[in-house]
């Protein structure tokens, strides 16, 4: 399958400031200042600019994989509510 | 023993870290500049894409599912 078929396109767009965007954004700014710990460097102050790129990667790739995340749990809501829409008779409520 | 001499094209280099690697940071700010324009192109891009869609209107093709 395709990473994000056309049809994910109905759907909301997640905001630019996205659970996804934000958790992998954080983990490219630690993974940054990782590396100022590796090579000996002061961790916050030092190679801002590879703090900023790695939290950019991860921020692009979260918002791309929050996409994805919201299409599979859409199609699959859509596909259990078709289910259910064919079986009423599995789905009475109690007492009726 | 037969020795061969071979010239390469790089040199090797002590990085120098007295200066800041202008090449290096010039890269990654608009490394990440392009990224953030392409972003929130694509943001933008994708909302539209979502209104247009509600405005035609839901369930012209019941092919899907």
């Amino acid at each position: 399958m395709a990473f994000l078929p056309d049809e994910s396109r109905s759907l909301p767009p997640p905001p630019l400031l996205n659970r996804g965007s934000i958790w992998l954004g954080f983990v490219g700014w630690v993974t940054a200042m990782l590396h100022n710990t590796f090579n000996q460097r002061p961790v916050i102050r030092a190679g801002v600019h590879r703090q900023i790129l790695l939290t950019t990667v991860g921020w692009f790739v979260g918002y791309y994989l929050t996409k994805r995340m919201d299409y599979i749990y859409a199609k699959m809501d859509r596909e259990l509510l078709e289910y259910v829409r064919h079986h009423p008779e599995d789905f009475k409520v109690a007492g009726t | 023993p037969f020795l061969a001499f071979t010239r390469s094209a790089f040199v090797a280099r002590k990085p120098n870290y007295a200066q800041p690697n202008w090449l290096g940071v010039g890269l990654a700010f608009g490394t990440s500049a392009a990224l953030w324009a392409f972003l929130i192109k694509q943001h933008n891009e994708d909302v539209m894409e979502y209104e247009r869609r509600q405005r035609e209107g839901h369930h012209k093709c019941t092919g899907c599912s």
